[in-house]
């Protein structure tokens, strides 16, 4: 069953090796995540790295796990973690993005059916509100 | 060489004759046993060889004793013929009579007999005479008759005894090679490798020990034992008791085995026998073992007991730190809820995910143990305290990250303790006690934290102790008592009843506030009995007030959760007479916080049967409004700290007037707590609290003093 999974996490990378970090993350994760049937989209912006990942749920699981054990960032803070009907990402084995907009705008925030995952988005539209105003 | 008469007297010289026979049986004698001794077609040739000869050298010396009347002419070719033949058909014979076949075997005596005729014959062809009148036959010579008997009879037995010999031989060969084969199939299914040396030869070996060596036998007959069992002659394996010691395989890699040797007789000299048993499956099965019970099987971290073995090895005498050893322990916050409501099976997963993390933020050499249940520890060489505080930070902080695990999203936290080696403790013992006491001082700082253990923390630990078993003697001898704070209506002013505190009061610690001892008896459970015995109290006293009066009583939330609480409350009335609509019980936002539906069950049928509810501390907890709308309740408390900071600070006032807009539309009284000055009171009947409490009305008083206000104020009221 496809699921969907958003999380929010503050990097530890010194500033100035971030980009090049990231980008090595990026690079292992399109290998990693393409075997693993695993596709989505992060964002690295203000040391916060906000990441969907979507795919079966025991592939989501154990990434998320992996995520977690990963001390290159912390304060992870999960926002959605639901079945989806299909992949937002699909064809990408991890897409880099620039934007918040870019991922949020593309999840379903104000669909009826996604009920659960609307109190733990609800904190993501408001991080996201912050950022406008603080951009 | 009796075949032959020629026309002349003949007669034997006896010694001539004698020695002829004596040589012969010598001779053939010898060539079997040359065929014996010598095993081989190389000692049958020379055994058929000899035996030739010695048939030769019979039929020449025997001719040597040949007396006749003339002279003996020698023909060479004929000579030489008749020892050729001879010699090649013994050695035929003697060929045959060791053969496998038996049809081939059974030649032999005849091939022999043909080689005794044969040397006869050819011999006394070769021979002629010439009669000479003057030569004499000697006197004392045999007959040619007698000695005929005598020859022929001593050819039979040099025959017969050559062939006794073979035979025995053939006999004893054969069984010697059946006993052989017989000892190494024995020896064959032996589990153990047995070698058998002669000096420091290899001499034999058996099919476990090719095995085990990986060699073949071919390879190892006639070598050095050093070659397999480097450094251990021969002559040092103990004989009845085994030892260890190390082989060396095909390929130099050694082998543990334990040897023992058994010293035996083969043939004429002594061999010793070595066993070789090979130690590795016990070896790998006692590792296996050990393994296991070091290991925590849920988690395969090390367990309790193998922690316990590291850190005494760490602090022991040979450890030698050039640093400080800290020793930190953690324990999981919220994790019995998992546990008991999502299943030991999510349990299980969760501690296994917990612990790969853990693991993650560990650095290379530092020890991550499970100690059992949701409690972990890690042992970690460190420069000093703040890198053991980092190490701390970095394992609440993976530990605390959200888990997904089969669709469900679990979090929990950690606490943490540190102690450092050897400020903090130089033994285990005293090491792990501080850890703990740190750890406890971090789950008292409100958990998901670490704490790094301070010597006051013991003293505070002692003293809490002390309070402890001071609260519990209180408990069994009932030393509390129970004061009464007065409530007013806003509008009038009149007394509405009165909020019941509990005090206790101690010897020799004097008064000890509620905010020290309530949260004691929370955390012991006394809340129960101590919340019983202040219900009764307050119904009692309350029931000798003026009607309509309220009394007003705390319920804890372990009260609350406890599942006679409705009888209790009902059966408090019945004793003591007070009716149900003048008690209000008081509850916090907390105890429905961890509710799971009993509680809020008990509130309903309490409510019921009309005792009112009021929701105490109002606005301090997280989701109040939703509170609101699953309960309704009679009354809302607002919390002091607002009423306290209003009306001068306007966040606070806007909270109290929020409240009381909200009261008014649920249809919920509002009281505020702890007013204290007119400023507050003119504010708060100005918002439309409904009633209020605090120093500025009346602070808390004892039942007489309470009872005499009321009745004193209904006196005024009547008059
Ligand atoms: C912000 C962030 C995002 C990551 N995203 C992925 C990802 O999408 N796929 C992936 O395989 N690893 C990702 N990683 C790396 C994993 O945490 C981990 O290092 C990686 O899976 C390799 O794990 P392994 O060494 O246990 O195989 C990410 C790490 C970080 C810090």
């Amino acid at each position: 069953m496809l699921h969907r999974l958003v999380y929010r996490s503050r990097s530890t990378i010194p500033p100035s090796e971030a980009e090049a970090e990231t980008a090595r993350i990026l690079a292992r994760a399109s290998g990693a995540n393409a075997k693993r049937g695993i596709t989505g989209a992060l964002l690295l912006a203000d040391g916060q790295f906000l990441q969907a990942i979507e795919g079966p749920l025991a592939e989501v699981e154990a990434l998320f796990e992996r995520i977690c054990s990963d001390l290159r960032h912390r304060d992870v803070q999960l926002l959605e973690f639901a079945p989806a009907e299909d992949r937002l990402f699909a064809g990408w084995a991890m897409e880099r993005i620039d934007h918040e907009d870019e991922l949020l705008s593309r999840l379903p925030l104000a669909d009826g059916e996604g009920a659960p995952a609307e109190p733990m988005l609800a904190p993501l539209a408001a991080q996201l509100a912050a950022g406008r105003t603080s951009a | 060489m009796l075949a032959y008469r020629p026309g002349v007297p003949v007669a034997f010289a006896l010694n001539a004759t004698v020695g002829s026979f004596v040589l012969a049986v010598l001779l053939v004698g010898k060539g079997s046993l040359l065929a014996i001794g010598l095993p081989g077609p190389a000692g049958r040739t020379l055994g058929g060889i000899v035996s030739g000869l010695a048939i030769s050298a019979m039929h020449y010396t025997g001719m040597a004793g040949y007396d006749v009347p003339g002279t003996l002419h020698w023909a060479p070719g004929w000579v030489i013929a008749s020892v050729g033949a001879g010699v090649l058909l013994t050695i035929l014979s003697s060929h045959a009579s060791w053969s496998r076949q038996p049809a081939v075997r059974r030649l032999a005596p005849t091939l022999l007999i043909l080689g005794v005729c044969a040397t006869h014959f050819l011999g006394m062809a070769a021979v002629s005479v010439t009669p000479d009148p003057l030569r004499q036959i000697r006197p004392g010579a045999l007959s040619v008759e007698t000695l005929l008997v005598l020859v022929t009879n001593a050819a039979l037995l040099v025959l017969a005894l050559g062939l006794v010999a073979v035979w025995v031989s053939v006999r004893f060969e054969r069984r010697r090679r059946a006993e052989e084969r017989r000892l190494r199939d024995f020896a064959d299914v032996a589990v153990e490798g047995l070698l058998i040396c002669d000096g420091e030869r290899i001499v034999g070996l058996n099919r476990s020990l090719e095995q085990m060596l990986g060699r073949r036998r071919e390879s190892l007959l006639g070598r050095s034992l050093a070659e397999i069992l480097p450094g251990i002659p021969a002559a040092d394996v103990p004989v009845g008791r085994e030892r260890d010691a190390t082989v060396t395989d095909a390929a130099g890699t050694p082998i543990p085995v334990r040897i023992v040797a058994q010293d035996i007789a083969l043939g004429e000299s002594a061999h010793r026998v070595i066993a070789i048993r090979d130690q590795r499956e016990r070896l790998s099965t006692e590792a296996e073992i050990r393994r296991l019970a070091h290991i925590d099987p849920l988690t395969g971290l090390p367990n309790r007991r193998s922690f316990a073995e590291s850190l005494a090895e760490r602090l022991g005498p040979a450890a030698r730190h050039p640093g400080r050893l800290a020793l930190i322990m953690l324990d999981l916050d919220r994790f019995k809820p998992v546990n008991d409501t999502l299943g030991h099976a999510m349990g299980d997963a969760l501690l296994r995910r917990v612990a790969g993390r853990l693991a993650s933020a560990t650095r290379e050499g530092d020890l991550l143990a499970r100690l059992g249940g949701d409690e972990f520890a890690v042992l970690a060489d460190v420069a000093g305290a703040a890198e053991a505080e980092a190490l701390a930070d970095r394992l609440i902080e993976v530990a605390r990250r959200p888990y997904a695990i089969d669709g469900h999203v679990l979090e929990i936290g950690a606490s943490a303790g540190i102690a450092l080696a050897p400020a903090d403790g130089r033994t285990p013992d005293a090491l792990a006690q501080s850890a703990d006491i740190a750890l406890y001082a971090a789950k008292e700082a409100g958990r998901g934290t670490w704490r790094l253990f301070e010597t006051e923390m013991t003293t505070r630990r002692q003293q809490r102790r002390a309070l402890e078993l001071d609260l519990r003697r209180a408990v069994a001898r009932a030393e509390f008592e129970v004061h009464y704070q007065p409530q007013i209506d806003t509008r009038t002013g009149a007394f509405t009843g009165a909020e019941a505190l509990v005090r206790w009061h101690h010897a020799e610690r004097g008064n000890v506030p509620p905010s020290v001892f309530i949260p004691l008896a929370e955390e012991l459970g006394l809340i129960v009995e101590i919340g019983e015995a202040v219900l009764r109290t307050a119904c009692r006293d309350a029931a000798s007030w003026p009607e309509p009066l309220t009394v007003a009583v705390n319920l804890s939330p372990l009260q609350l959760r406890s599942p006679g609480l409705v009888d209790q409350v009902f059966r408090i009335l019945g004793e003591t007479g007070l009716a149900p609509h003048r008690l209000e019980l008081e509850i916090t936002e907390s105890a429905l916080l961890q509710d799971d539906g009993t509680s809020l069950a008990a509130l309903v049928a309490l409510r019921e049967r009309g005792i009112r509810i009021s929701m105490d501390d109002f606005g301090t907890g997280y989701s109040s409004l939703s509170y609101l709308s699953r309960f309704p309740f009679d009354k809302i408390k607002i919390d002091q700290s607002f009423i306290q900071l209003a009306p001068e600070d306007s966040g606070s006032a806007s909270i109290v007037r929020a409240i009381t807009t909200l009261g008014a539309r649920l249809g919920m009284a509002v009281t505020a707590e702890g007013v204290e000055t007119e400023a507050q009171r003119r504010f708060m009947q100005q918002e439309g609290a409904d009633q209020l409490q605090g120093y500025l009305i009346s602070k808390p008083v004892t039942a007489e003093v309470a009872a005499a206000m009321f009745h004193a104020a209904r006196a005024r009221e009547a008059s």
